[in-house]
């Protein structure tokens, strides 16, 4: 559900978001590049908290998930986020590039631009994502051993 | 009646004969102008540091520092100063002093510097208070010694004294390019 911003409101330009909690932290990624969603109960299903390895403090586990399926270059990742997931528009006056000294050092390639949203103190920090920059998925054929050719 | 001297001032008026000889005082103190460079002078545990003026553009209040994944633990987040996305480093990691723990006096340096190829770079630096902002006379700083350790080694610009107390003066633009290239 789109959620209105009011002091950005006259900014007609801005990008389709779908914007979703990971522990206290705000993510979002582009709408286009997300494929579907459905309620998890699992537990176990990957969760984008681990993929990124955000710490337990900041990915404090909340009842609720939602199973996102991303668009992938190598296939679509399924992965467990928080809820609220919104689809929301983000004026493009918001969208912030990295920091210089932040992008020179950041190890993940799918954080891509940042923005606040909101008046300090209580602002809230928008990390956005690149759905296909983010990292692949291990699976039970990372920890086999690979096959011995003739 | 008194008499005059020479000079018009009256020898019972010894009001104005002291204010005289003041003023000829005044007259020959002679203005030296020392060469100064404006200093912020901060702490990280008990330990002092200093960037050059120029290299503060402004002392931020500790505020709300929200964490980015991915970045290495002496890059503790970004906060918003103004609207503008600011990054924050824990300067104490960089220079191998531990900080003390957070406090009223704690504090954002917004330290920037030209950067390579003239591109600006800007950050916020976590001090854990800030001393002083004052001008020092150059020639009373004196060049860093080998025994400082090796973090600093590089950084360092020189030694001053104040309250007793030994400052390291920093080079922000080495510190800025070394971090960028993953070197501290």
């Amino acid at each position: 559900m789109p959620e209105s911003m009011d002091p950005l409101a006259t900014d007609v330009s801005g990008i389709d978001l779908v914007r979703f909690g990971v522990g206290a932290l705000t993510l979002a990624v582009e709408r286009v590049k997300v494929r579907g969603m459905c309620k998890t109960q699992d537990p176990f299903a990957p969760s984008l908290a681990t993929l990124l390895q955000i710490p337990q403090s900041a990915a404090a586990a909340t009842p609720l998930g939602r199973l996102l399926e991303f668009d992938h270059p190598e296939g679509p990742h399924s992965l467990r986020v928080d809820e609220p997931v919104i689809h929301w528009r983000l004026p493009t006056s918001a969208l912030r590039p990295l920091p210089p000294l932040l992008a020179a050092r950041q190890s993940l390639a799918c954080v891509r631009a940042l923005a606040y949203i909101g008046h300090p103190p209580d602002d809230r920090l928008i990390i956005v994502l690149d759905a296909w920059q983010l990292p692949r998925l291990a699976t039970a054929a990372d920890h086999e051993d690979p096959p011995v050719l003739d | 009646m008194s008499t005059s001297t020479e000079s018009g001032i009256s020898e019972k008026d010894p009001l104005a004969s002291v204010l005289e000889q003041r003023r000829d005082a005044d007259q020959r103190i002679v203005e030296v102008e020392a060469a100064t460079v404006k200093c912020v002078i901060f702490a990280i545990d008990d330990r002092l540091f200093a960037f050059p003026g120029g290299n503060v553009a402004e002392i931020l209040p500790l505020t709300t520092i929200h964490f980015v994944p991915g970045c290495p633990s002496s890059l503790e987040g970004v906060i918003n100063v103004r609207g503008d996305i600011t990054s924050v480093i824990r300067l104490g990691d960089l220079l191998g002093c531990a900080h003390a723990p957070d406090s009223r006096r704690a504090a954002i340096l917004l330290g920037q510097s030209r950067g390579t190829d003239d591109v600006p770079m800007r950050s916020g630096l976590r001090v854990d208070r800030v001393e002083d902002v004052l001008d020092i006379i150059e020639e009373s700083i004196r060049p860093p010694t080998d025994t400082l350790p090796e973090q600093l080694r590089g950084l360092a610009t020189g030694i001053f004294q104040h309250h007793g107390q030994a400052v390291i003066a920093l080079d922000l633009e080495r510190l800025f390019q070394d971090y960028r290239c993953a070197l501290r």
